[in-house]
């Protein structure tokens, strides 16, 4: 549905944007995953229209809207701030964008109704915008944007202002709601948590441009570069220090990868406790943390070759848990073991 | 023993010295006056040595905001005395009673036509004919003859020429409506209103106050006007004489009927604590060497017939035969009348 | 809450009513200096033997002629403020939006115009647009017409274009200030939603500038509906305001009932407007999200073309005159190209007393000026810290009240200053101080506009943070609050002292001993024939430009300087 071609976009002569490239399919939901600064809310700024990039384009449907400006291009954003007019009340707010684009009165009445039921505020439009709650003013400007029926509606950090419970809650709520608007969006955050619940399709950006794209479970399972990994909280990384015909050596030694990565992943999930010495793939520690969750155990391990590394047991396996201090020799599968770029 | 000897001596020269000091203080004048009063330093200065008394100017306004202020403040006067009221505001400061009479014995050079108030009560000072001035050099390039009467000026070879003030914020503007009511009179079948009304047909530009008309309005008077005659002062032609050629590049009319006389008085302000200084003060503005330094510090002539004229004054700004000369109690109960006809007339 | 602890003797308590006691001062100044005359020259004039006479009202409420003067009055000072804020908005809008390079020298260059004696302006607007002005032959010259083509000479399109002239400034400075803080994204919001050109205005960006636009349109209104000089010497005698007629009848006509009744007339219809204005200030309370924008270099060719239409239109409109008058100071009287009316100014050719050396005016102006910048930012600040204390019963009240003085007529006042302030401890009459005092009245209302809005906005939580961190009162004031208000209090400053510098109005109707500023010295120049004396008046307005120009710039070095930036 959406293009993003090559973007390139400056600012006072720093790069902000660099070479993004990006499809959107109708219907999906979009996150885009960062650290602050990345450039995710400066791309949703040039979709939007509110940049004009350096170089590059942005098609729908097959069809540039560079020069389309911003009030006609029929997208909804959604401010992290929410941006709410003070000077409408909620009716007023929600409305403003039917009133721009001429819709009549008693259909704006009717859509009002509409979406201030889809967030859950039906009831509210004499309200004054500027005596709601955080959580409510979330839900207005939710409302704003989606009256008008955007062809895509982009949410910047819209949990961003509110505290980690309420975001818990609406962040659900969130995908629930866009998903009964049967509207396409991207979604902007810096919380991996709020991306997995809410995306389809995540694209991870890092310095300008976008090290991978893939579903929620893609990413978590197979992240493609250091970068990614460690971003996700995935922190078994290993260094290769030497490759050949699709064994690569680490610290820790070696495992069978395809093709020549800059560094190995043991995945949290890849450690089997269950010990047969016939396995190629074994290490051997000390268990330094374990740390109790309910449904999984956290075990750190420092090895004897110095690293320390984290990995998650199930909590079925019961009884056989090493405690702290346990010297341990355990098998990792190789499934597990995913090859990361250098990016 | 040295230190009672000392004081002592501190003791005596207070006693002696501080009464001594006290003789020698000099009297302080106030002199309430509008902000064209002027005069040259050293002037005032002899003046003041000569009579130990020090002179205080207090400035107020034009002469018509001056004079109100001393009515208003006629219970606790602002100063000892007051210069600057002019015939058409005398009788208003007269019936006030802002003044105490003093009779000058200098009044004897002065002749009795400016001698407006029999009881000595304000003293004249100077005069100055509100007259028509006009650019030299239009009315010789245009080979245009210059008006000779008021008539003239409603005649269609002066259209759009003129430019007047406004009588109700400006004293030539009050001044020529005088001028003007004394000729036409306000009864009869061709009155100063139908003269109004024919100068309006021929285009009179009127500007509300004086700076306006001469700098703003008129050809000559350095701005960038259009109207080569403007409703201005006798006196004002020798401040346009040219460095090199040593001309004005203006004159004044002062054809007969055509110039309003303004004569300026001093008075002793009623209450003052300083009666003599006062007097002294009302006979140095009568005096030949203050009333010949008047014509370039306040663009009047001096009524004190002993004073003479400077040069470029006698040879450039000339003094009408006939003057217009108005009773100041019929100016003072007809003015608003008259002013308010007249805005009817030409402003409506 | 009772703490049980007797609270009147701690020092906190005492300092509370330290602080109460200063918040006096304003308030007992403004009594003495502006209620106190001007309830004594009404007196006089409204009830001559103690009778309360109501003839004069009787005369103004049956004439049509003072009726229409209040229409014509309200009309022009109405369509005066539209289109200065009409200019001023998008001229508002590229100051906050983009850099680009001359910027804050355009800004002290529009705020020039506020200085300027009337006559001198009127003889710019001549120069330029007059029947002789370079566009009139420049116009004939090029289509071989033999008369002036443009004729707005005694329009009321001359009247407005020289209140938007003298005003520009005022509403530029004040939007501005307040937009620059303002959040951008509630625009960039509407602008997603479809919102765009003439909508955008009207939808978003008026209603969010309203506290500002509402401030700048009731000063510009205050200042025209009040408009002295301009209607008088532009407008011709056919054009009278409230003020004017005042004038007229005070000194014109010694008809002083009628115009005390005018003189009430105008500030009880100025006191109402003031009520709604504040009224309607107060609906709106921003406690939503703040941000700033970021002046950016224009980069479409759209933004360009408003950037340039912008600055040709102040060109125009606001330099083209002041270029005229510099141009004219050097050439007036025909003669080419002379410095002779600037080295005249310092030869006293003829001894007179009434001569000014500029220095000596220039160095009155700036006592005087600096006087009441001072006394007009101290009183002021007490004042915005009385009217920004909500919770206080009187507010609302106050508010209107000291904005009052802006809306006395001038010789009114200065009639009152000589009968009210005439005898110990108070005898001020005569005194030159009272120039000053006068000054500060037109002021402090500057001031107080200036700085109220940044102290509303300031959160009590950062007061209340730095308390805890163990600021005393003092210190919370000096490193928290006056940081915050620094922009506001700098605005306030050049306002105070462009308003004495070019003040001439209320120095004319007070008594004074010999102390002369540039504008009464341009004045003296302008009441003596000869075109030497023209010429000099120009030459000393050119000054009088120069000097308050330093004076701005000085100003902005002191804040940035000694307060900091935030």
């Amino acid at each position: 549905m959406l293009a993003v071609r090559e973007i390139n976009l400056f600012y006072q002569h720093q790069p902000v944007l660099q070479g993004i490239d990006l499809d959107i399919f109708q219907g999906e939901i979009l996150c885009l995953l960062g650290a602050s600064g990345c450039g995710k809310t400066s791309l949703l700024r040039v979709i939007a229209g509110l940049e004009q990039p350096d170089a590059g384009d942005v098609l729908v449907n097959g069809h540039s809207v560079l020069d389309v400006p911003v009030h006609a291009r029929d997208f909804g954003l959604m401010f992290q701030d929410f941006a709410l007019f003070p000077h409408l009340n909620v009716a007023g707010n929600v409305t403003f964008g039917l009133r721009m684009h001429g819709i009549s009165h008693p259909l704006q009445q009717e859509r009002l109704r509409e979406v201030l039921a889809l967030v859950g505020l039906a009831g509210f439009e004499e309200r004054d915008v500027t005596r709601l709650s955080g959580g409510e003013r979330q839900r207005v400007a939710l409302a704003r944007s989606l009256a008008p029926s955007p062809r895509l509606l982009m949410l910047d950090e819209p949990l961003g202002s509110l505290d980690a419970q309420l975001r818990e809650r609406l962040v659900i709520e969130l995908r629930t709601i866009i998903k009964q608007a049967g509207v396409t969006a991207i979604y902007v955050t810096h919380d991996q948590r709020e991306a997995f619940a809410i995306a389809d399709r995540v694209a991870v950006m890092n310095a300008g441009r976008i090290q991978q794209i893939g579903t929620p479970e893609v990413i978590y399972r197979h992240p493609a570069s250091v970068f990614v990994s460690r971003f996700l909280g995935l922190n078994n990384v290993l260094p290769v220090m030497s490759h050949h015909a699709g064994i690569v050596e680490t610290a820790v030694g070696e495992f069978a990868v395809p093709g020549e990565p800059a560094a190995v992943l043991l995945h949290p999930d890849s450690l089997s406790l269950v010990n047969d010495t016939s396995e190629r793939l074994t290490i051997s520690g000390v268990v330094v943390e374990r740390v109790f969750s309910g449904r999984e155990y956290q075990l750190a391990l420092a090895l004897v070759t110095g690293e320390k590394l984290t990995f998650t047991i199930s909590a079925h396996n019961g009884t056989g848990i090493p405690a702290v201090g346990d010297s341990l020799t355990a098998q990792i599968d190789p499934a597990l073991v995913i090859p990361l770029a250098d990016r | 023993m040295h230190f009672r000897r000392m004081i002592w001596v501190v003791v005596i020269a207070f006693v002696l010295g501080v009464p001594a000091y006290a003789q020698d203080e000099p009297v302080t004048l106030i002199v309430v006056t509008h902000d064209s009063f002027s005069v040259t330093e050293d002037l005032l200065a002899q003046f003041e040595a000569e009579h130990n008394i020090v002179v205080q100017i207090l400035r107020s306004g034009d002469a018509g905001t001056m004079v109100n202020q001393a009515v208003l403040t006629k219970d606790n006067p602002l100063g000892d005395v007051l210069y600057g009221v002019d015939n058409t505001f005398l009788s208003r400061a007269l019936d006030a009673g802002l003044f105490s009479p003093y009779e000058s014995p200098l009044l004897a050079d002065v002749p009795e036509e400016f001698q407006l108030d029999p009881d000595y009560r304000v003293t004249p000072v100077d005069y100055g004919d509100v007259c028509l001035n006009y650019d030299v050099a239009y009315f010789e390039e245009n080979d245009l003859s210059l008006p000779e009467s008021l008539l003239d000026l409603a005649d269609p070879a002066y259209k759009s020429l003129l430019v007047v003030e406004n009588p109700a914020t400006s004293s030539p503007g009050l001044a020529f409506l005088l001028a003007t009511i004394d000729q036409f009179g306000h009864e009869g079948d061709y009155t100063y209103l139908d003269y109004w009304r024919d100068l309006v047909a021929n285009e009179v530009y009127v500007s509300d106050d004086w700076s306006d008309a001469y700098f703003g309005q008129f050809t000559a008077g350095g701005g960038d006007g259009t109207r080569p005659l403007v409703v201005s002062y006798a006196s004002s032609p020798p401040f346009t004489v040219d460095a090199e050629t040593g001309l004005p590049s203006t004159g004044s009319i002062v054809a007969d009927g055509m110039c309003f006389r303004q004569i300026e008085f001093v008075g002793i302000l009623a209450g003052t604590q300083h009666q003599e200084a006062a007097q002294q003060f009302i006979d140095f503005m009568l005096s030949v060497s203050f009333q010949e330094d008047m014509p370039f510090q306040m663009y009047v002539f001096p009524v004190n017939t002993q004073a003479e004229l400077p040069e470029e004054f006698a040879q450039f700004a000339s003094i009408p035969e006939n003057p217009v000369v108005f009773d100041s109690a019929e100016i003072d109960s007809s003015r608003e009348e008259w002013i308010q006809a007249w805005t009817e007339v030409v402003l409506r | 809450m009772d703490t049980g602890v007797d609270r009147s003797r701690s020092p906190l308590t005492r300092l509370v009513n330290l602080r109460y006691g200063l918040l006096l001062v304003p308030l007992v100044f403004l009594a003495v200096f502006f209620f106190y005359p001007l309830i004594s020259i009404l007196g006089v004039s409204l009830a001559p033997e103690g009778q309360l006479n109501l003839g004069a009202f009787t005369a103004l409420i049956t004439s049509s002629y003072y009726r229409d003067t209040l229409v014509f009055t309200t009309v022009q000072a109405l369509l005066s403020t539209l289109l200065t804020i009409g200019l001023a908005l998008p001229g508002a809008y590229i100051f906050v939006r983009y850099q680009f390079p001359g910027k804050s020298l355009l800004m002290a260059l529009a705020t020039l115009p506020f200085v300027l004696p009337t006559v001198v302006v009127a003889a710019a607007f001549s120069a330029l647009i007059g029947p002789r002005g370079l566009l009139n032959t420049g116009l004939m010259s090029l289509f071989s017409l033999d008369t002036p083509p443009v004729q707005l000479d005694r329009t009321l399109a001359i009247i407005l274009i020289v209140h938007v002239f003298y005003n520009y400034a005022v509403a530029l400075r004040l939007i501005s200030g307040y937009w620059a803080n303002q959040n951008p994204r509630m625009e960039e919001a509407a602008r997603v939603l479809g919102a765009h050109g003439w909508r955008l205005w009207w939808t978003i960006r008026l209603p969010l500038l309203r506290p500002a636009v509402l401030a700048a349109a009731m000063l510009v209104f205050i200042f025209t509906f009040t408009s002295f000089g301009v209607v008088l010497i532009l407008g011709g005698p056919r054009f009278a305001t409230l003020e004017v007629e005042i004038y007229r009848q005070a000194t014109g006509l010694f008809n002083l009932p009628v115009a005390g009744a005018l003189a009430l007339v105008q500030i009880v219809f100025m006191f109402a407007l003031m009520v709604v204005y504040t009224r309607l200030q107060k609906r709106i309370t921003t406690d939503i999200q703040r941000a700033e924008y970021v002046a950016l270099p224009p980069r479409s060719r759209r933004a360009k073309l408003m950037i340039g239409l912008n600055l040709v239109m102040m060109v125009v409109l606001l330099f083209a005159p002041l270029l005229a008058l510099v141009i004219r100071s050097f050439t007036a009287g025909d003669s080419g190209w002379t410095l002779a009316y600037y080295q005249r100014l310092t030869v006293n050719t003829r001894q007179s007393l009434l001569f000014v050396p500029p220095a000596q005016a220039i160095s009155n102006s700036l006592v005087f000026a600096g006087i009441t910048t001072l006394l007009a930012l101290t009183l002021g600040l007490i004042t915005a810290y009385l009217l920004s204390r909500r919770n206080l019963p009187l507010v609302r009240w106050l508010d209107p009240l000291f904005m009052l003085p802006l809306a006395a007529s001038a010789v009114t006042l200065g009639f009152g200053f000589i009968i009210a302030l005439d005898s110990p401890p108070l005898n001020l009459r005569a005194s030159p101080l009272l120039i000053p005092l006068a000054h500060t009245l037109v002021a402090m209302p500057f001031v107080v506009r200036s700085v109220l809005p940044a102290l509303r906005a300031i959160p009590p939580t950062v007061q209340e943070a730095a308390s805890v961190l163990g600021a005393s009162p003092w210190r919370v004031w000096r490193w928290i609050d006056l940081p915050l208000i620094s922009r506001g209090l700098a605005v306030g400053a050049t306002f105070a002292f462009t308003v004495s510098m070019g003040e001439f109005g209320a120095s004319l109707f007070v008594v004074r001993p010999d102390t002369p500023t540039i504008p009464v010295a341009i004045f003296r120049l302008l009441s003596q024939p000869g075109a030497a004396n023209y010429g000099q008046a120009l030459a000393l307005s050119v000054i009088l430009m120069i000097v308050s120009a330093v004076g701005f710039v000085f100003i902005e070095r002191l804040r940035t300087a000694g307060i900091g930036e935030f």
